[in-house]
């Protein structure tokens, strides 16, 4: 699996389709951003919740030495007949997020808080589906709620609603990572010398 | 009966202000402001660590941790306690063996 790719992808997948409820609309759906949504390339729609990578940490307290014999090296690479894979018992490694959500109605505000500490982080017992790089295996990962506080604040003389979720991910270190790494980088760049399809006003560069 | 508590107190409070420092140092590595830095203050009460700062920077402290709409946050306060939970409770451990030692009630 990808380091830090997988678990932000994860992430954002468990928090995608959460809805919300008011008078004009019986299924408002809450936006999920990367960090903060810039104002200027995206109309700021509310409700939305942000995710924010703050740390990463090496897990001494549950890290294990040995072997691991695979035939697919952790679902990074396709597995071939008889060919089997030895390596290192990966580095455990914990991700700290921070999940803030924004409103502007108390009831979505509700909503949503109620949602996510009934349903997603869950105390010390909430978890994480993390699918392998080839898609065929799901991990699922401690997603434990660290700190949770209420941030209301006023902003241009309306109430703005703020929930702060600082939860970990229990993780580790990508398998073979160069491999791994490599999988996700263009190798070579094909440009197309033929240019069609372009507008009548426009010039080919 | 042995005093244990005036050395373990005096322990902790050499603790605390040795974690202040460094607090105060994460806190102006990571970006903060020294006015907003050097308000942090770490106090171990009842082998719990808390972090105290001014009142009036309340809100432009916990904007800097949490962030705002506009702005990323920037942890430092988080990050501490994380770092430095087990290593305070072992310190607070090994002050209480060393007062017992000093007291005589450990051979």
């Amino acid at each position: 699996m990808s380091f830090i790719l997988s678990e932000d992808q994860a992430l954002k997948t468990l928090l995608t389709g959460i809805t919300v409820v008011d008078e004009k609309n019986a299924s408002r759906a809450v936006g999920v951003w990367f960090s903060t949504p810039d104002i200027e390339s995206r109309a700021q729609s509310y409700p939305y919740m942000t995710i924010e990578l703050l740390d990463v940490t090496q897990a001494t307290y549950r890290q294990m030495v040995g072997l691991f014999t695979d035939n697919d090296l952790q679902g990074t690479v396709a597995p071939i007949s008889n060919k089997t894979y030895t390596y290192e018992v990966p580095v455990a490694m914990d991700l700290v997020y921070q999940i803030t959500s924004y409103a502007r109605h108390p009831r979505h505000d509700r909503a949503i808080m109620s949602y996510l500490l009934n349903k997603v982080f869950l105390g010390k017992r909430g978890y994480l589906a993390v699918p392998n790089d080839l898609g065929t295996e799901t991990g699922y990962r401690h997603l434990l709620l660290d700190e949770f506080v209420k941030r209301d604040t006023i902003e241009d003389g309306r109430r703005l609603y703020r929930n702060v979720f600082t939860v970990t991910v229990t993780s580790e270190s990508s398998v073979n990572s160069s491999a791994a790494d490599l999988s996700k980088v263009a190798t070579s760049v094909t440009i197309n010398t033929i240019t069609t399809h372009i507008p009548s006003d426009k010039q080919p560069i | 009966m042995t005093d244990f508590k005036t050395p373990i107190k005096a322990s902790l409070g050499q603790l605390s202000k040795s974690l202040t420092d460094g607090l105060r140092k994460d806190a102006i590595k990571a970006g903060w402001p020294k006015e907003y830095a050097n308000s942090l203050q770490v106090i171990i009460l009842n082998g719990d660590i808390t972090i105290k700062y001014s009142k009036e920077l309340e809100t432009a402290i916990e904007d800097l941790e949490y962030g705002t709409k506009t702005i990323p946050p920037v942890p430092v306060l988080r990050k501490f306690i994380d770092k430095y939970t087990t290593d305070i409770i072992n310190d607070i451990m090994e002050s209480s063996v060393l007062a017992l030692i000093k007291a005589d009630a450990i051979p």
